[in-house]
């Protein structure tokens, strides 16, 4: 059984834009959720007012992760994160998601995540 | 797996592994299939005469059959079948009608745009930056006690 990582907006942006990335890679080895968060930092791009586009994207995440939503034990754990870390609200969802659920994260930036006890990386 | 308005044929690489006589066949009749990956085309499947290819020893049988049964990837994408290990009238009577069958039910709704074009647009995506200053300014903001003194 595959283990589950978390997949930070990054790495799925990256993907979407050059094809490349880590992201094929960790398709093969991990098992793979997403952040709500990370659903809305995708869809929040200007590039998806086309909703044909806005679809495409969507059906990429419905077929290759599991999205995480974000409730109250989420939603607290974030809270506490930023007023330890000061990092961003995006930043400290997926960081909550990832230590709630105990999944490391698979991100471009692991600097993004320095200060926020915890947090591993796959 | 599904046709163009441009007679281009797409298939997934999952399509590939499980349906692999439909893909080649496909290949077969239309010249070429397109692979994608993530829905991004990836690679192609492209039908050629092996005869121009190869040089082919005499005393083998003449005609070689270029579509492979077994669904293992590597080896039938590289793989000549001699004739005699599978009856040509075999892929040559079951498998069109399955390819017709294939290609015709493709839905309606499949997305109308080829997939070089969607390509296109996502690599001129800009992401939102969860470090804009609007952000920061809010988690500032956010950190400030409720009431001051």
């Amino acid at each position: 059984m595959k283990t589950t990582i978390i997949v930070d907006t990054d790495v799925i942006t990256e993907y979407l834009k050059t094809g490349k990335g880590s992201l094929p890679g960790a398709y093969e080895k991990f098992s793979m959720v997403i952040s709500a968060a990370t659903l809305l930092e995708l869809l929040a791009s200007k590039t998806f007012v086309d909703e044909s586009l806005g679809q495409e994207v969507k059906e990429f995440v419905d077929k290759y992760f599991v999205i995480k939503e974000i409730d109250r034990k989420v939603a607290e754990k974030a809270a506490e994160i930023i007023r330890e870390s000061e990092v961003t609200m995006a930043t400290a969802l997926v960081a909550a998601t990832a230590l709630v659920f105990s999944h490391k994260v698979l991100t471009n930036n692991p600097g993004e995540y320095n200060g926020i006890d915890g947090v591993e990386f796959a | 797996m599904y046709k163009t308005k441009n007679n281009k044929v797409i298939a997934s690489l999952t399509e590939l592994k499980n349906k692999t006589g439909d893909i080649l066949a496909l290949a077969d009749e239309f010249g070429e299939v397109t692979l994608t990956s993530y829905n991004r085309p990836r690679y192609k499947v492209i039908r050629i005469e092996m005869e121009e290819v190869v040089d082919l020893d005499s005393e083998a049988p003449k005609k070689k059959v270029k579509v492979a049964v077994q669904p293992k990837v590597k080896e039938e994408l590289e793989a000549e079948i001699p004739a005699e290990e599978i009856k040509k009238s075999e892929v040559e009577v079951a498998v069109p009608a399955k390819v017709e069958v294939a290609v015709a039910t493709q839905p309606e709704e499949k997305p109308e745009e080829p997939a070089d074009v969607i390509e296109d647009e996502l690599s001129k995506m800009q992401p939102w930056d969860r470090h804009n200053e609007k952000e920061k300014e809010f988690i500032r903001k956010a950190l400030m006690p409720l009431i001051t003194n």
